[in-house]
Protein backbone atom coordinates (compact mmCIF):
# COMPACT_ATOMS: atom_id res chain seq x y z
CA UNK A 1 0.00 0.00 0.00
CA UNK A 2 1.94 3.35 -0.89
CA UNK A 3 1.68 6.11 1.06
CA UNK A 4 3.22 9.84 0.62
CA UNK A 5 6.08 9.91 2.60
CA UNK A 6 5.41 13.23 3.63
CA UNK A 7 1.53 11.97 4.70
CA UNK A 8 3.52 9.02 6.48
CA UNK A 9 6.10 11.33 8.34
CA UNK A 10 3.30 13.48 9.71
CA UNK A 11 1.38 10.65 10.64
CA UNK A 12 4.93 9.73 12.66
CA UNK A 13 5.36 12.86 14.32
CA UNK A 14 1.53 13.81 15.00
CA UNK A 15 1.40 10.72 17.23
CA UNK A 16 4.55 11.76 19.32
CA UNK A 17 3.82 15.85 19.50
CA UNK A 18 2.23 16.92 21.94
CA UNK A 19 1.92 20.21 24.37
CA UNK A 20 4.58 19.72 27.48
CA UNK A 21 2.36 19.26 30.41
CA UNK A 22 4.34 17.65 33.41
CA UNK A 23 2.89 16.09 36.10
CA UNK A 24 4.11 13.70 38.99
CA UNK A 25 4.17 10.10 37.96
CA UNK A 26 0.90 8.07 39.02
CA UNK A 27 3.42 5.70 40.68
CA UNK A 28 4.98 8.31 42.68
CA UNK A 29 1.77 10.02 43.26
CA UNK A 30 0.52 6.48 44.36
CA UNK A 31 3.71 5.59 46.59
CA UNK A 32 3.39 9.37 48.44
CA UNK A 33 -0.28 9.02 48.86
CA UNK A 34 0.11 5.64 50.94
CA UNK A 35 3.32 6.83 52.57
CA UNK A 36 1.62 10.39 53.69
CA UNK A 37 -1.45 7.86 54.85
CA UNK A 38 1.00 6.34 57.58
CA UNK A 39 1.98 9.59 58.71
CA UNK A 40 -1.48 9.83 59.77
CA UNK A 41 -1.72 9.36 63.59
CA UNK A 42 -6.14 8.76 63.23
CA UNK A 43 -5.56 6.73 60.59
CA UNK A 44 -6.14 3.35 62.69
CA UNK A 45 -9.59 5.00 64.32
CA UNK A 46 -10.39 6.17 60.84
CA UNK A 47 -10.33 2.81 58.77
CA UNK A 48 -11.37 0.24 60.91
CA UNK A 49 -11.93 -3.22 59.14
CA UNK A 50 -8.96 -2.23 56.82
CA UNK A 51 -7.66 0.46 54.47
CA UNK A 52 -9.53 1.34 51.58
CA UNK A 53 -8.27 3.84 48.69
CA UNK A 54 -11.04 5.53 46.45
CA UNK A 55 -10.59 6.58 43.11
CA UNK A 56 -13.14 9.03 42.15
CA UNK A 57 -13.38 10.37 38.63
CA UNK A 58 -15.88 11.68 36.34
CA UNK A 59 -17.22 9.03 34.46
CA UNK A 60 -17.77 9.89 30.60
CA UNK A 61 -14.78 11.88 30.70
CA UNK A 62 -12.04 10.88 28.60
CA UNK A 63 -9.45 12.88 31.17
CA UNK A 64 -10.80 11.88 34.47
CA UNK A 65 -11.16 8.35 33.23
CA UNK A 66 -7.50 7.80 31.64
CA UNK A 67 -6.56 9.16 35.26
CA UNK A 68 -8.48 7.13 37.18
CA UNK A 69 -7.47 4.15 35.30
CA UNK A 70 -3.84 5.32 35.44
CA UNK A 71 -3.86 6.03 39.28
CA UNK A 72 -5.94 2.56 40.13
CA UNK A 73 -2.78 0.40 38.69
CA UNK A 74 -0.30 2.62 40.26
CA UNK A 75 -2.03 2.46 43.56
CA UNK A 76 -2.74 -1.50 43.42
CA UNK A 77 1.04 -1.65 42.60
CA UNK A 78 2.01 0.27 45.49
CA UNK A 79 -0.40 -1.53 47.85
CA UNK A 80 1.21 -4.89 46.80
CA UNK A 81 4.58 -3.52 47.14
CA UNK A 82 4.22 -1.83 50.40
CA UNK A 83 1.63 -4.75 52.11
CA UNK A 84 3.99 -6.05 54.23
CA UNK A 85 4.98 -2.61 55.93
CA UNK A 86 1.08 -1.08 55.95
CA UNK A 87 -0.68 -4.33 56.27
CA UNK A 88 -3.73 -4.74 53.12
CA UNK A 89 -4.87 -2.14 51.09
CA UNK A 90 -8.10 -2.02 48.81
CA UNK A 91 -8.33 0.38 45.91
CA UNK A 92 -11.66 0.55 45.01
CA UNK A 93 -13.47 2.73 42.10
CA UNK A 94 -15.46 5.28 42.66
CA UNK A 95 -17.25 6.76 39.19
CA UNK A 96 -19.18 10.55 39.78
CA UNK A 97 -22.06 10.88 38.45
CA UNK A 98 -24.30 12.63 40.46
CA UNK A 99 -23.80 14.26 44.17
CA UNK A 100 -26.45 11.68 45.42
CA UNK A 101 -24.81 8.91 44.12
CA UNK A 102 -21.22 9.76 45.27
CA UNK A 103 -22.45 10.08 48.53
CA UNK A 104 -24.12 7.00 48.71
CA UNK A 105 -21.30 5.25 47.17
CA UNK A 106 -18.67 6.74 49.74
CA UNK A 107 -21.09 5.34 52.71
CA UNK A 108 -21.13 2.32 51.61
CA UNK A 109 -17.32 2.17 50.70
CA UNK A 110 -16.29 4.00 53.49
CA UNK A 111 -12.63 4.75 52.60
CA UNK A 112 -9.79 5.95 54.68
CA UNK A 113 -9.04 7.79 51.79
CA UNK A 114 -10.04 9.53 48.46
CA UNK A 115 -7.74 10.41 45.32
CA UNK A 116 -9.73 13.03 43.05
CA UNK A 117 -9.38 12.59 39.54
CA UNK A 118 -9.32 15.10 37.14
CA UNK A 119 -12.48 16.82 35.57
CA UNK A 120 -14.22 17.21 39.49
CA UNK A 121 -12.87 20.94 40.46
CA UNK A 122 -16.73 22.00 40.14
CA UNK A 123 -17.71 19.78 42.49
CA UNK A 124 -14.76 20.09 45.05
CA UNK A 125 -16.86 21.55 47.44
CA UNK A 126 -19.56 18.73 47.48
CA UNK A 127 -16.66 16.20 47.61
CA UNK A 128 -14.88 17.90 50.51
CA UNK A 129 -17.78 17.93 52.57
CA UNK A 130 -18.58 14.38 52.32
CA UNK A 131 -15.19 13.26 53.01
CA UNK A 132 -15.49 15.17 55.92
CA UNK A 133 -18.10 13.95 57.06
CA UNK A 134 -17.06 10.45 55.97
CA UNK A 135 -13.22 10.97 57.76
CA UNK A 136 -11.80 10.13 54.63
CA UNK A 137 -8.59 12.08 53.99
CA UNK A 138 -8.14 13.30 50.35
CA UNK A 139 -5.76 13.72 47.97
CA UNK A 140 -5.29 14.98 44.37
CA UNK A 141 -2.42 16.04 41.62
CA UNK A 142 -4.11 19.12 40.94
CA UNK A 143 -3.12 22.61 43.07
CA UNK A 144 -6.09 24.37 42.72
CA UNK A 145 -8.16 22.13 44.47
CA UNK A 146 -6.26 21.62 47.67
CA UNK A 147 -6.95 25.59 47.62
CA UNK A 148 -10.50 24.79 47.28
CA UNK A 149 -10.64 22.46 49.65
CA UNK A 150 -9.00 18.76 49.37
CA UNK A 151 -6.46 18.00 51.98
CA UNK A 152 -3.16 16.46 50.17
CA UNK A 153 -1.84 17.60 46.81
CA UNK A 154 0.76 15.67 44.93
CA UNK A 155 2.18 18.24 42.56
CA UNK A 156 4.79 19.81 40.35
CA UNK A 157 6.53 22.68 41.21
CA UNK A 158 9.95 24.20 39.58
CA UNK A 159 9.79 20.67 37.69
CA UNK A 160 10.22 18.77 41.36
CA UNK A 161 7.69 16.81 43.09
CA UNK A 162 5.91 18.51 45.85
CA UNK A 163 3.37 17.68 49.18
CA UNK A 164 0.82 20.71 49.21
CA UNK A 165 -0.77 20.07 52.09
CA UNK A 166 -4.57 22.00 53.40
CA UNK A 167 -3.94 21.53 57.14
CA UNK A 168 -7.65 23.03 58.13
CA UNK A 169 -8.80 20.54 55.00
CA UNK A 170 -7.00 17.82 56.67
CA UNK A 171 -8.07 17.95 60.12
CA UNK A 172 -11.72 18.55 59.47
CA UNK A 173 -11.35 15.03 57.40
CA UNK A 174 -10.24 13.71 60.59
CA UNK A 175 -6.05 13.38 59.80
CA UNK A 176 -3.60 14.05 62.15
CA UNK A 177 -0.86 14.25 60.27
CA UNK A 178 2.54 14.11 61.90
CA UNK A 179 4.54 16.90 62.32
CA UNK A 180 7.84 15.26 60.75
CA UNK A 181 5.86 14.40 57.65
CA UNK A 182 4.30 18.56 57.55
CA UNK A 183 7.83 19.42 57.59
CA UNK A 184 8.32 17.98 54.18
CA UNK A 185 5.56 19.42 52.71
CA UNK A 186 3.92 23.21 51.81
CA UNK A 187 1.33 23.70 54.17
CA UNK A 188 -1.20 26.19 53.12
CA UNK A 189 -4.22 27.69 55.31
CA UNK A 190 -6.51 26.37 52.81
CA UNK A 191 -10.45 27.20 52.24
CA UNK A 192 -12.63 25.76 54.79
CA UNK A 193 -14.32 24.04 51.86
CA UNK B 1 10.66 10.60 57.44
CA UNK B 2 13.71 9.20 55.21
CA UNK B 3 12.04 7.06 52.60
CA UNK B 4 9.47 9.93 51.72
CA UNK B 5 12.20 12.52 51.35
CA UNK B 6 13.80 9.74 49.27
CA UNK B 7 10.90 9.19 46.79
CA UNK B 8 10.57 13.16 46.68
CA UNK B 9 13.94 13.16 45.48
CA UNK B 10 13.74 9.91 43.02
CA UNK B 11 15.09 10.94 39.45
CA UNK B 12 12.39 11.09 36.42
CA UNK B 13 9.73 11.35 39.18
CA UNK B 14 7.93 14.08 36.72
CA UNK B 15 6.66 12.83 32.98
CA UNK B 16 4.91 14.97 30.36
CA UNK B 17 1.44 13.88 30.24
CA UNK B 18 0.80 11.66 26.80
CA UNK B 19 -1.80 12.85 24.62
CA UNK B 20 -3.21 12.22 21.48
CA UNK B 21 -5.46 14.78 19.61
CA UNK B 22 -5.34 16.13 22.94
CA UNK B 23 -6.63 13.29 24.89
CA UNK B 24 -4.81 11.78 27.36
CA UNK B 25 -3.14 8.11 26.75
CA UNK B 26 -3.53 6.03 29.61
CA UNK B 27 0.39 6.11 29.60
CA UNK B 28 1.11 3.33 32.09
CA UNK B 29 -1.16 1.15 29.66
CA UNK B 30 1.35 1.38 27.33
CA UNK B 31 4.86 -0.04 26.68
CA UNK B 32 5.79 1.47 22.92
CA UNK B 33 8.51 -0.07 21.07
CA UNK B 34 10.51 0.70 17.52
CA UNK B 35 12.79 -1.47 15.80
CA UNK B 36 13.95 -1.64 12.17
CA UNK B 37 16.58 -3.21 9.81
CA UNK B 38 18.17 -1.70 7.51
CA UNK B 39 20.20 -3.65 4.15
CA UNK B 40 22.65 -2.01 2.10
CA UNK B 41 24.11 -4.29 -1.13
CA UNK B 42 26.24 -3.93 -3.53
CA UNK B 43 25.17 -6.28 -6.76
CA UNK B 44 27.14 -7.77 -10.15
CA UNK B 45 24.39 -9.35 -12.58
CA UNK B 46 25.41 -9.59 -16.29
CA UNK B 47 23.03 -11.66 -19.21
CA UNK B 48 19.38 -10.37 -18.91
CA UNK B 49 19.85 -9.19 -15.69
CA UNK B 50 22.59 -7.09 -16.32
CA UNK B 51 23.76 -4.87 -13.34
CA UNK B 52 27.18 -3.79 -14.28
CA UNK B 53 27.68 -2.11 -10.75
CA UNK B 54 25.37 -0.64 -8.72
CA UNK B 55 24.78 -0.02 -5.03
CA UNK B 56 21.27 -0.03 -3.49
CA UNK B 57 19.53 0.26 -0.68
CA UNK B 58 17.67 -2.61 -0.40
CA UNK B 59 15.24 -2.27 2.37
CA UNK B 60 15.28 0.53 5.59
CA UNK B 61 11.87 -1.01 7.66
CA UNK B 62 11.04 1.02 10.47
CA UNK B 63 8.38 -1.37 13.13
CA UNK B 64 6.24 0.97 15.58
CA UNK B 65 4.40 -0.99 17.94
CA UNK B 66 3.01 -1.09 21.45
CA UNK B 67 2.11 -4.01 24.33
CA UNK B 68 -1.11 -2.82 25.72
CA UNK B 69 -1.70 -4.81 29.34
CA UNK B 70 -0.26 -8.07 27.79
CA UNK B 71 -3.99 -8.25 25.70
CA UNK B 72 -3.33 -6.06 22.67
CA UNK B 73 -0.12 -5.31 20.21
CA UNK B 74 -0.54 -2.81 17.47
CA UNK B 75 2.28 -2.57 15.30
CA UNK B 76 2.83 -0.49 11.82
CA UNK B 77 5.37 -1.55 9.92
CA UNK B 78 6.90 1.24 7.87
CA UNK B 79 9.26 0.85 4.57
CA UNK B 80 11.77 2.59 2.12
CA UNK B 81 11.60 -0.34 -0.45
CA UNK B 82 11.80 -0.97 -3.96
CA UNK B 83 13.34 2.53 -4.26
CA UNK B 84 13.42 3.42 -7.88
CA UNK B 85 13.99 6.61 -10.04
CA UNK B 86 10.09 7.51 -10.01
CA UNK B 87 8.84 5.63 -6.62
CA UNK B 88 9.83 6.59 -3.27
CA UNK B 89 9.46 2.94 -2.23
CA UNK B 90 7.85 4.27 0.74
CA UNK B 91 4.96 2.36 2.01
CA UNK B 92 2.88 0.40 4.96
CA UNK B 93 3.68 -3.34 4.61
CA UNK B 94 1.29 -3.94 7.63
CA UNK B 95 -1.15 -1.98 9.94
CA UNK B 96 -2.16 -4.51 12.72
CA UNK B 97 -3.79 -5.19 15.79
CA UNK B 98 -2.76 -8.28 17.60
CA UNK B 99 -5.82 -8.74 20.63
CA UNK B 100 -5.19 -12.16 22.67
CA UNK B 101 -8.42 -13.87 23.82
CA UNK B 102 -6.54 -16.73 25.69
CA UNK B 103 -2.90 -16.13 26.39
CA UNK B 104 -0.93 -17.54 22.25
CA UNK B 105 -3.47 -20.20 22.13
CA UNK B 106 -6.29 -17.65 20.31
CA UNK B 107 -4.98 -14.56 18.94
CA UNK B 108 -7.47 -12.51 16.86
CA UNK B 109 -5.16 -9.75 14.30
CA UNK B 110 -7.18 -7.39 12.62
CA UNK B 111 -5.91 -4.82 9.78
CA UNK B 112 -3.65 -5.07 7.18
CA UNK B 113 -1.31 -7.74 7.54
CA UNK B 114 1.51 -10.88 6.30
CA UNK B 115 -0.41 -13.33 4.83
CA UNK B 116 0.80 -16.08 6.94
CA UNK B 117 1.90 -18.28 3.69
CA UNK B 118 4.97 -20.60 3.57
CA UNK B 119 7.52 -19.61 6.16
CA UNK B 120 8.91 -16.51 4.54
CA UNK B 121 5.76 -14.27 5.52
CA UNK B 122 6.13 -16.10 8.88
CA UNK B 123 9.43 -17.23 9.92
CA UNK B 124 12.02 -16.31 7.85
CA UNK B 125 10.84 -12.81 6.90
CA UNK B 126 14.03 -10.98 8.77
CA UNK B 127 17.16 -10.55 6.20
CA UNK B 128 19.43 -11.49 9.01
CA UNK B 129 17.33 -14.52 9.54
CA UNK B 130 17.39 -16.31 5.87
CA UNK B 131 20.59 -17.81 4.78
CA UNK B 132 20.66 -16.09 1.51
CA UNK B 133 20.77 -12.57 0.70
CA UNK B 134 18.32 -12.62 -1.98
CA UNK B 135 14.47 -13.88 -1.19
CA UNK B 136 13.96 -17.30 -3.29
CA UNK B 137 12.42 -16.34 -6.56
CA UNK B 138 8.94 -18.21 -5.82
CA UNK B 139 7.92 -15.45 -3.48
CA UNK B 140 8.62 -12.32 -5.97
CA UNK B 141 7.52 -14.90 -9.11
CA UNK B 142 4.60 -16.95 -7.71
CA UNK B 143 3.37 -15.18 -4.56
CA UNK B 144 2.84 -11.24 -4.98
CA UNK B 145 6.34 -10.09 -3.28
CA UNK B 146 4.82 -7.48 -0.98
CA UNK B 147 2.12 -10.02 -0.34
CA UNK B 148 -0.07 -8.16 2.96
CA UNK B 149 -4.05 -8.12 2.83
CA UNK B 150 -6.74 -6.38 4.87
CA UNK B 151 -9.00 -8.25 6.96
CA UNK B 152 -9.15 -10.64 10.10
CA UNK B 153 -6.77 -13.78 11.20
CA UNK B 154 -7.13 -15.72 13.83
CA UNK B 155 -3.50 -17.39 15.26
CA UNK B 156 -2.49 -19.40 17.78
CA UNK B 157 0.71 -21.62 19.21
CA UNK B 158 0.17 -24.67 21.53
CA UNK B 159 3.04 -26.01 23.16
CA UNK B 160 2.66 -29.57 24.44
CA UNK B 161 5.67 -30.55 25.27
CA UNK B 162 9.92 -29.58 25.08
CA UNK B 163 10.38 -28.70 21.40
CA UNK B 164 6.96 -29.78 20.38
CA UNK B 165 4.03 -27.30 19.27
CA UNK B 166 1.40 -26.92 17.07
CA UNK B 167 0.73 -23.35 15.35
CA UNK B 168 -2.25 -22.45 13.37
CA UNK B 169 -3.61 -19.54 11.58
CA UNK B 170 -6.78 -18.76 9.61
CA UNK B 171 -7.63 -15.37 8.07
CA UNK B 172 -10.43 -13.83 5.90
CA UNK B 173 -9.42 -10.93 3.63
CA UNK B 174 -10.52 -8.53 0.96
CA UNK B 175 -8.32 -10.71 -1.23
CA UNK B 176 -5.75 -8.91 -4.15
CA UNK B 177 -5.98 -6.62 -6.90
CA UNK B 178 -4.83 -6.22 -10.35
CA UNK B 179 -4.76 -3.12 -12.75
CA UNK B 180 -7.34 -2.77 -15.33
CA UNK B 181 -5.82 -4.42 -18.70
CA UNK B 182 -2.86 -6.99 -17.28
CA UNK B 183 -2.83 -9.21 -19.21
CA UNK B 184 -1.36 -13.09 -17.99
CA UNK B 185 2.14 -12.88 -19.63
CA UNK B 186 2.71 -9.48 -17.38
CA UNK B 187 5.10 -9.25 -14.41
CA UNK B 188 2.97 -6.92 -12.71
CA UNK B 189 2.47 -8.46 -9.28
CA UNK B 190 -1.07 -8.58 -7.87
CA UNK B 191 -1.66 -5.87 -4.50
CA UNK B 192 -3.97 -5.88 -1.47
CA UNK B 193 -7.36 -4.67 -2.80
CA UNK B 194 -8.13 -1.93 -0.04
CA UNK B 195 -12.15 -2.70 0.19
CA UNK B 196 -13.92 -5.37 -1.99
CA UNK B 197 -16.50 -3.48 -4.17
CA UNK B 198 -17.63 -6.57 -5.37
CA UNK B 199 -17.91 -8.67 -2.28
CA UNK B 200 -15.06 -10.97 -3.03
CA UNK B 201 -13.31 -12.54 -0.32
CA UNK B 202 -9.76 -14.60 -0.26
CA UNK B 203 -9.36 -17.45 2.84
CA UNK B 204 -7.00 -19.58 3.82
CA UNK B 205 -4.66 -20.82 6.41
CA UNK B 206 -1.53 -23.04 7.72
CA UNK B 207 -0.63 -25.30 10.16
CA UNK B 208 2.68 -25.39 11.64
CA UNK B 209 4.33 -29.03 13.18
CA UNK B 210 7.03 -28.54 15.53
CA UNK B 211 7.69 -32.22 15.56
CA UNK B 212 11.02 -32.10 17.62
CA UNK B 213 13.23 -29.78 18.61
CA UNK B 214 14.66 -27.87 15.54
CA UNK B 215 11.89 -29.15 13.18
CA UNK B 216 9.33 -27.57 12.37
CA UNK B 217 6.89 -28.36 9.23
CA UNK B 218 3.97 -26.38 7.92
CA UNK B 219 1.55 -26.68 5.57
CA UNK B 220 -0.72 -23.72 3.75
CA UNK B 221 -3.07 -22.94 1.67
CA UNK B 222 -5.06 -20.34 -0.27
CA UNK B 223 -8.12 -19.32 -2.02
CA UNK B 224 -7.68 -15.75 -3.17
CA UNK B 225 -9.87 -13.45 -4.94
CA UNK B 226 -8.73 -11.14 -7.32
CA UNK B 227 -10.25 -7.99 -8.52
CA UNK B 228 -13.17 -9.21 -6.57
CA UNK B 229 -13.82 -12.89 -8.62
CA UNK B 230 -13.77 -15.29 -5.69
CA UNK B 231 -11.43 -18.35 -6.39
CA UNK B 232 -9.02 -16.50 -9.06
CA UNK B 233 -6.36 -16.81 -7.28
CA UNK B 234 -5.00 -20.34 -5.67
CA UNK B 235 -1.97 -21.89 -4.05
CA UNK B 236 -1.14 -25.06 -1.50
CA UNK B 237 2.04 -25.15 0.16
CA UNK B 238 4.50 -27.22 1.63
CA UNK B 239 7.74 -25.69 4.16
CA UNK B 240 9.57 -27.21 6.76
CA UNK B 241 12.58 -24.78 8.72
CA UNK B 242 15.16 -27.59 10.29
CA UNK B 243 17.85 -26.33 13.07
CA UNK B 244 20.76 -28.99 14.49
CA UNK B 245 23.29 -27.70 15.97
CA UNK B 246 25.56 -25.55 13.38
CA UNK B 247 23.54 -26.55 10.33
CA UNK B 248 20.40 -25.45 8.99
CA UNK B 249 18.04 -25.85 6.33
CA UNK B 250 14.81 -24.33 4.96
CA UNK B 251 12.62 -25.51 2.19
CA UNK B 252 9.14 -24.71 0.33
CA UNK B 253 7.49 -25.77 -2.58
CA UNK B 254 4.34 -24.41 -3.65
CA UNK B 255 1.85 -25.15 -6.48
CA UNK B 256 -1.23 -23.20 -7.60
CA UNK B 257 -2.85 -21.09 -10.44
CA UNK B 258 -3.73 -17.56 -11.13
CA UNK B 259 -6.87 -16.68 -13.39
CA UNK B 260 -6.23 -13.12 -14.55
CA UNK B 261 -9.09 -13.08 -17.05
CA UNK B 262 -11.60 -16.02 -17.76
CA UNK B 263 -9.36 -17.17 -20.72
CA UNK B 264 -6.17 -16.45 -19.48
CA UNK B 265 -4.97 -18.42 -16.43
CA UNK B 266 -1.38 -19.41 -15.39
CA UNK B 267 -0.19 -22.03 -13.35
CA UNK B 268 2.49 -21.89 -10.64
CA UNK B 269 4.72 -24.40 -9.28
CA UNK B 270 8.09 -23.79 -8.30
CA UNK B 271 10.01 -25.35 -4.58
CA UNK B 272 13.68 -23.96 -3.21
CA UNK B 273 15.70 -25.70 -0.55
CA UNK B 274 18.54 -23.33 1.25
CA UNK B 275 21.25 -24.78 3.89
CA UNK B 276 23.82 -23.34 5.96
CA UNK B 277 26.44 -24.33 8.37
CA UNK B 278 27.72 -22.75 11.04
CA UNK B 279 31.55 -23.53 10.53
CA UNK B 280 32.43 -20.90 13.31
CA UNK B 281 29.87 -18.53 15.40
CA UNK B 282 30.65 -15.97 13.28
CA UNK B 283 31.07 -17.58 9.71
CA UNK B 284 28.30 -19.65 7.94
CA UNK B 285 28.84 -21.26 4.21
CA UNK B 286 25.45 -21.03 2.74
CA UNK B 287 23.88 -22.68 -0.71
CA UNK B 288 20.49 -23.13 -2.32
CA UNK B 289 18.79 -24.26 -5.24
CA UNK B 290 15.29 -23.52 -6.76
CA UNK B 291 13.17 -23.93 -9.56
CA UNK B 292 10.43 -21.37 -10.63
CA UNK B 293 7.61 -22.49 -12.99
CA UNK B 294 5.20 -19.70 -13.91
CA UNK B 295 3.79 -21.21 -17.57
CA UNK B 296 3.71 -18.44 -20.35
CA UNK B 297 5.49 -16.05 -17.66
CA UNK B 298 8.88 -17.33 -16.34
CA UNK B 299 10.36 -20.88 -15.92
CA UNK B 300 14.02 -20.46 -14.94
CA UNK B 301 16.59 -22.45 -11.95
CA UNK B 302 18.50 -20.26 -9.63
CA UNK B 303 21.55 -21.86 -7.60
CA UNK B 304 23.68 -19.45 -5.48
CA UNK B 305 26.69 -20.13 -3.03
CA UNK B 306 27.95 -17.92 -0.71
CA UNK B 307 29.29 -17.06 3.11
CA UNK B 308 27.52 -15.33 5.99
CA UNK B 309 30.23 -13.60 8.53
CA UNK B 310 28.57 -12.07 12.20
CA UNK B 311 30.77 -9.82 13.36
CA UNK B 312 29.80 -9.76 16.98
CA UNK B 313 27.69 -13.21 17.11
CA UNK B 314 27.35 -12.98 20.71
CA UNK B 315 27.50 -9.06 21.41
CA UNK B 316 24.81 -8.50 18.53
CA UNK B 317 24.15 -11.38 16.43
CA UNK B 318 21.33 -9.22 14.09
CA UNK B 319 24.69 -7.74 12.37
CA UNK B 320 25.32 -9.71 9.31
CA UNK B 321 27.06 -9.40 6.14
CA UNK B 322 26.31 -11.87 3.05
CA UNK B 323 28.30 -12.31 0.38
CA UNK B 324 26.90 -14.94 -2.29
CA UNK B 325 27.39 -15.94 -6.33
CA UNK B 326 24.39 -17.02 -8.09
CA UNK B 327 23.80 -18.47 -11.29
CA UNK B 328 19.70 -18.39 -13.37
CA UNK B 329 19.22 -20.40 -16.09
CA UNK B 330 16.06 -19.88 -17.63
CA UNK B 331 14.23 -22.70 -19.47
CA UNK B 332 14.95 -20.92 -22.78
CA UNK B 333 17.64 -18.15 -23.21
CA UNK B 334 21.30 -17.41 -21.97
CA UNK B 335 22.22 -17.72 -18.56
CA UNK B 336 22.67 -15.09 -16.04
CA UNK B 337 25.60 -14.49 -13.20
CA UNK B 338 24.87 -12.79 -10.08
CA UNK B 339 26.31 -11.34 -7.32
CA UNK B 340 24.96 -9.84 -4.10
CA UNK B 341 27.24 -8.36 -1.25
CA UNK B 342 24.91 -7.14 1.25
CA UNK B 343 24.81 -5.45 5.02
CA UNK B 344 22.09 -6.80 7.36
CA UNK B 345 21.25 -4.65 10.44
CA UNK B 346 18.43 -5.66 12.89
CA UNK B 347 17.82 -3.31 15.48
Amino acid sequence: MRVSPWIGLSLLLASSVGLAEDELRPVQQATLLLKILSFDRNLESRTKGGLKVAVVYRENDPESEAVHSEMTRALEDAARSLAGIQGPIQVVHLPYTTQNRFESDLVKMRPGAVYVAHSLSSQINFIARTTRRLRALTFTADENDVRSGLSVGLIVRDSRPRILVNLVASKSEGADLSSEMLRLAEVIAGSPG
Amino acid sequence: VADLERVLKQEDSIAPVSRVMGYRIVASAVKPYMHGTLVGDWIWRDGAQRLPNTFELREAHLYFGAHILEVAQPEVFVQFEHKSQTDSGFSVRYAQLDLSAYKELLVFRIGLFLVPFGVYNTDLFLRYVAKLPERPEIHRRLVPSAWNEIGVQAHGRWSWGQGRALSYAVYLTNGLFLPDGTSATSTVQPSAAIKSPAGGKSFGGRVGVDLFEGLSIGLSGYNGALNGENGAYQLVGLDAIFRYGPFSLDCEALTGRESVTDSDVVTKQGYYLAVGYRATNWFEPVASIERVNASVIYQASDVWGGFNVYPFPVGFPTLVLKAAYGRRIPTSGPASNMVTIQLVLGY
